[in-house]
């Protein structure tokens, strides 16, 4: 809402500056977004002139004109089409700066010598117009430097109200809040309608069809009025309020709208057919122009003004063309109403409609100061276009709402604002924003009257925050709070916390990326359409159809971070992202998707190089052990199996489980993935379900006795048909071993010289020890030997 | 004989302290000292001498083998501190060669922010709970006085996902979910991920996180409020601070509040950041709305208290200086690797 500064001294007397009236109105909940004017200050030397004579120049194309600054009229030449003698005009006067900095001076146009130069709007950065020169209302005072004719520094504040408050969205309404704050009274117009001729009864009927939709609509009859510009000093408020000056009658409904906050229409009266109002829905199909040049088609939802025939306007929203107010306009019927909020949001949100009086209809208006701006209106129009009032105001409407009554307890009040606001100051502040306050003695507690513009106010709430803007929320007390309270953090958190923590302190980095996802994206991971990966929530509304599906992996958000990296020379990648993935139990969805808390891992290229060590690449190896050490951190034992996944390389990839729970699953990138995702090397994902795993955490933790006899560690180097997997060589061990056998380490995999093709050599170092004596070589050459037995029995390893 | 050993003992002397290594000491050690060594022989080619000279002259050899031990090990010890010396010397490194550093990773900026809040209202007390991203209107909206079709859900445009569910628009979804299932005293924060139909630019996402605040009791005031959030706000950005409560209006608080903090950037004096104003706008916050405990079956006559909500890469960006919220998401690791 832009507020100026000046003509908000109408209604109240302002006497401090525009920053400390700013600074009161932010602190008492008018929130002031910035402070600027219309026009800044121009140059003094650009001044108003008026243009006594006008003829050719000897070319034929350009004008001369003989123009009056208030001294000797000077000659200027123009090549504008919309000069015409009388006009009033900016002038900039040679010497003078225009905004962007140009220096006028004496040209010359073929012999003749221009003094100076009219400007357009767009020369003077008053608005876009360049297609002729600026025309200035008519009572404009020539010779004045133009920053004062049109008051272009004056102040003005650009307010944010907030939806709660639509009685603010006035000048009027400002000016309330500003005499509550300053202690200032309030001064209001004052309104008076000479009406003469025939009864209004005589020249139109309103009939309202549907009385929830319009539940308040009055109109009045103006005969004889002359359509043309309106003054400097309506010009000027329009235009401070952020609207342009069109002609008297539109100017003035647009004054009463920024004055009040009502907003009004004007038809042509004449143009009505049969002269008469019917408030009604519109039918099927039915279809107007509006005065934006645009035939809209309309449906049932929509309310519609019309006449005896045709809608005439889009009620709240938007006029037709058909009965607009032009120069030949003679008779208007003003129209001042009240529709339902809710119907004029939808039609203004299905037309992709808004304007400053949609906007207010939505909000809600004051139905006391509906028959008021009408007259305000009417009583401008006969002081500006000279009309005559037509005897009486058609209004209808249903019983309006009483004045509501809110009882308020100033104890309450301080116990929950931590405050001790005496009574009497209360009171005080209520007054001031027009509620009427009666003192309940016997029980402690005011009565409060809410004024009808206060739509807001239903309960002692309401009033409580009245008091406290208006008290000053910088005046109550800062405390803590009473009681003693045990905060903690949430396992889910706290587990996703111990993850990053050790995935961080491992050398990775994480990552956060969006929810929303392509469907392309699982396409583009090789999976089979009907894969669940790609059943998917949908969006209705998505910003971009590549953001239009909540993601069910966090897959390809870890490609698209590898890949971007990548294009920015950063190959060696090693990454994690812990966040929800989105599961539906069945689509479309009929309840919540479930929220899974997720951890994915992409490594690709090498480890950071250093000088001691040779580079190193990562591999599946190096993603695998992170993820044994995720679990092992978690205190959880897993299994691996080999897996088959399209996304993944089929013969280096694996799931893992807990228990019998597969809670994951990873492996190298399969090349043709990598190459869509344009990846430059081999890469690593790992996906965990941390929700899975939650779901196995045992919080119980026990520590084992320290052995008190010393241990064994002997190697065993054996040469092993490569068709045996590692895990079934580490069961026989253990198995064979039985108690004595106390750790296992892998220690070295060999393939190649001095190996037999088809084998591969895998060196163990075994550690033996009992918890009762000290083991003897015998006794440790036995165990081994029944290891090596088994072995080959079973497996047909042989020791090398 | 005792010139031969005056004579060997200049000599002996000589070689000893011309000895330049511990090798040759040892040697030299052997040749006079040991047991075939030349002072040995002396003593027994004594038997050639005068029986009355004999004590003497052993006492003499005596004396000089005492010497020469004590003068040999004197310089053994000069000699093996040289050659430490020496080792030492050649052991020197380029200690300006760069550190092998422990790889270690960073945690995203955005963690880093959410677990300082979390850790300042665990300490004051709160608990952390989380709800659902995927949300029913009726929490995300109605529950919270914003019932269909009210102008105020303008200020947030809302992602649908079916006409009751919705991408949650901001986490105080939560405080209702909370308050459904527990009775006062409710002490908690519920930080999370939110949605708005935002197009991205350098001060929009559609996505970001907020942290919803909520404290129910019978006692808590509107004056606890300032004191918790005062307290948080010193905690997150330093002491000294000046903060700023100003009127505001959210649905489901009465009386609502902005709270702003003396612009980080220019300290008040007025920038680009603060829009010139010299505050910066930091959390929302205000009693609950009694209309709100009522409908979760809490009788407001008996409770009161606040709510609040922070967007957390506000913070993150203002405590960073980070001018574009679009790095916060697109992961580059040369701002990653920054925190
Ligand atoms: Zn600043």
């Amino acid at each position: 809402m832009l507020i100026s500064y000046d003509w908000l001294q109408e209604y109240v007397d302002v006497d401090i500056e525009v920053p400390e009236l700013a600074e009161l109105l932010t602190l008492s909940g008018s929130e002031v977004d910035s402070i600027g004017s219309v026009g800044g200050r121009l140059d003094e030397r650009i001044i108003v002139g008026q243009i006594v004579e006008l003829c050719l120049h000897p070319d034929g194309k350009l004008l001369i004109a003989k123009v009056d600054t208030g001294q000797k009229p000077l000659a200027l030449v123009t090549g504008a089409p919309n000069v015409a003698v009388g006009q009033k005009l900016p002038v900039a006067l040679i010497g003078s700066v225009l905004p962007n900095g140009q220096v006028i001076e004496a040209v010359s146009f073929q012999g003749v010598t221009s003094y100076g130069m009219l400007c357009s709007e767009q020369e003077l950065e008053l608005g876009d117009d360049a297609s002729g020169i600026m025309i200035l209302p008519l009572d404009t005072p020539v010779g004045m430097p133009l920053t004062d004719a049109l008051g272009l520094d004056d102040p003005i504040i650009d307010l944010e109200i907030y939806p709660n408050r639509p009685d603010c969205l006035s000048v009027l309404g400002i000016a309330r809040e500003v005499a509550a704050i300053t202690g200032k009274s309030l001064r209001l117009p004052t309104i008076k309608v000479m009406e003469a001729g025939s009864p209004i009864e005589d020249l139109t009927s309103v009939t309202v069809e549907d009385m929830k939709l319009c539940p308040f609509y009055s109109a009045r009859v103006i005969r004889n009025i002359q359509v043309g510009p309106s003054p400097l000093w309506l010009q000027k408020r329009v235009v401070a309020g952020g609207m342009r000056p069109i002609n008297n009658v539109v100017d003035i409904t647009n004054f009463v709208l920024l004055e009040m906050g009502q907003p009004l229409h004007a038809f042509d009266y004449e143009r009505l057919a049969e002269k008469r109002i019917v408030v009604r829905r519109a039918q099927p199909g039915e279809a107007i122009t509006t005065l934006d040049g645009e035939t809209r088609v309309l449906d049932q939802e929509t309310l519609v003004i019309a006449d005896a025939q045709k809608p005439v306007c889009i009620a709240g929203i938007m006029g037709g063309v058909n009965t607009e107010v032009n120069s030949e306009t003679t008779s208007i019927l003003l129209e001042a109403a009240i529709f339902q909020g809710l119907s004029i949001r939808r039609t203004s949100r299905r037309l992709g409609l808004r304007s400053e009086a949609s906007a207010r209809f939505e909000k809600g208006l004051d139905p006391s100061q509906v028959t008021k701006a009408l007259d305000r209106a009417t009583q401008l129009l006969v002081e500006i276009a000279g009309g005559e009032v037509s005897r009486g105001t058609i209004v209808v409407t249903t019983k309006l709402p009483e004045q509501r009554v809110v009882i308020f307890n100033p104890d309450r009040c301080n116990r929950l604002l931590g405050a001790s606001i005496p009574q009497e100051e209360m009171i005080r502040i209520l007054e001031s924003l027009q509620f009427e306050v009666k003192l309940d003695k016997a029980n402690q507690q005011l009565e409060v009257k809410v004024p009808s513009h206060r739509l807001d106010i239903e309960l002692e709430a309401d009033l409580i925050e009245e008091v406290a803007r208006l008290y000053g929320y910088d005046r109550i007390p800062a405390t803590l709070p009473k009681g003693v309270a045990q905060g903690g953090e949430n396992r889910r958190l706290e587990v996703a916390a111990q993850v990053r923590n050790l995935l961080v302190g491992a050398g990775l980095t994480e990552i956060m990326t969006y929810s929303f996802d392509s469907p392309d994206s699982y396409r583009k991971l090789n999976l089979p359409e009907e894969h669940e990966l790609g059943q998917a929530v949908t969006i209705q509304n998505p910003l971009t159809t590549d953001w239009s599906i909540l993601r069910t992996s966090l897959v390809p958000h870890l490609l698209d971070v590898l890949r971007h990296n990548a294009q920015r020379q950063q190959h060696d990648l090693q990454l994690f992202e812990i966040g929800s993935v989105f599961v539906p139990e069945e689509l479309p969805l009929t309840k919540q998707p479930d929220e899974r808390l997720t951890l994915g891992i992409a490594l690709m290229g090498d480890y950071p190089r250093d000088w001691g060590f040779p580079p190193r690449e990562v591999d599946f190896f190096e993603l695998k052990g992170l993820v044994e050490a995720v679990f092992d951190d978690l205190g959880l034992s897993c299994q691996w199996e080999k897996t088959n996944h399209p996304t993944l390389h089929p013969g280096r990839s694996a799931v893992v489980k807990v228990g019998n729970t597969k809670v994951g699953i990873l492996g190298e990138v399969h090349p043709e993935v990598g190459e869509i995702w344009e990846l430059p090397a081999r890469a690593y994902l790992a996906e965990l379900s941390l929700e899975a795993i939650l779901a196995q955490i045992s919080h119980e933790k026990r520590v084992d006795k320290l052995p008190r006899y010393p241990a064994v560690a002997r190697d065993l180097a054996l040469l092993a048909p490569d068709t045996i997997l590692a895990q079934e060589v580490l069961e026989v061990i253990w198995a064979a071993g039985g108690d004595l056998v106390k750790e296992i380490t892998l220690f070295d995999v060999y393939q190649g010289r001095q190996i037999p093709s088809g084998h591969r050599s895998l060196a163990y170092s075994i550690l033996y020890q009992a918890r009762d004596r000290t083991l003897t070589d015998s006794e440790v050459e036995a165990v081994e030997g029944k290891i090596i037995t088994e072995l080959e029995t079973r497996l047909g390893i042989t020791r090398r | 004989m005792r010139e031969r050993l005056r004579q060997m003992r200049d000599e002996a002397w000589k070689r000893i302290s011309e000895a330049d290594d511990t090798g040759e000491l040892d040697k030299l050690r052997v040749r006079y000292l040991g047991k075939k060594g030349e002072l040995t022989a002396l003593l027994r080619s004594m038997g050639s001498l005068p029986p009355e000279e004999r004590p003497d002259v052993g006492k003499l050899v005596n004396e000089l083998r005492g010497q020469l031990d004590d003068f040999l090990k004197e310089r053994l010890h000069n000699l093996e501190a040289r050659e430490l010396e020496k080792r030492l010397e050649q052991e020197a490194i380029d200690i300006t060669l760069p550190g092998r550093r422990p790889a270690f990773g960073r945690k995203h900026p955005l963690t880093q922010v959410l677990e300082e809040i979390e850790t300042i209202f665990v300490g004051m007390g709160f608990e952390v709970v989380e709800g659902p991203e995927v949300e029913l209107d009726y929490y995300n909206f109605e529950a919270l006085n914003l019932p269909p079709d009210h102008p105020t859900r303008d200020m947030q445009d809302t992602f649908f996902i079916s006409d009751d569910i919705l991408l949650r628009s901001q986490t105080s979804p939560v405080q209702i979910r909370v308050m459904e299932k527990q009775e006062p005293p409710v002490r908690i924060i519920a930080p999370g991920k939110v949605y708005r139909v935002d197009v991205v630019d350098a001060t929009h996402s559609p996505m970001f996180h907020q942290v919803e605040g909520l404290l129910v009791d019978e006692h808590t005031t509107f004056g606890d409020l300032k004191g918790v959030l005062g307290a948080f706000i010193e905690a997150i950005f330093g002491e000294g601070r000046r903060t700023r409560f100003r009127p505001s209006f959210f649905p489901f608080t009465e009386p609502s509040a902005e709270i702003d903090v003396e612009c980080i950037m220019c300290n008040g004096k007025g920038c680009r950041s603060c829009s010139n104003a010299g505050w910066l706008e930091i959390l929302g916050a205000g009693m609950v709305d009694p209309r709100v405990l009522q409908r979760v079956g809490y009788d407001p006559q008996k409770y009161q208290g606040f709510a609040f909500g922070m967007g957390v890469e506000r913070i993150a960006m203002l405590k960073y200086g980070i001018d574009d919220i679009r790095l916060l998401f697109e992961n580059d690791m040369r701002f990653l690797k920054q925190f």
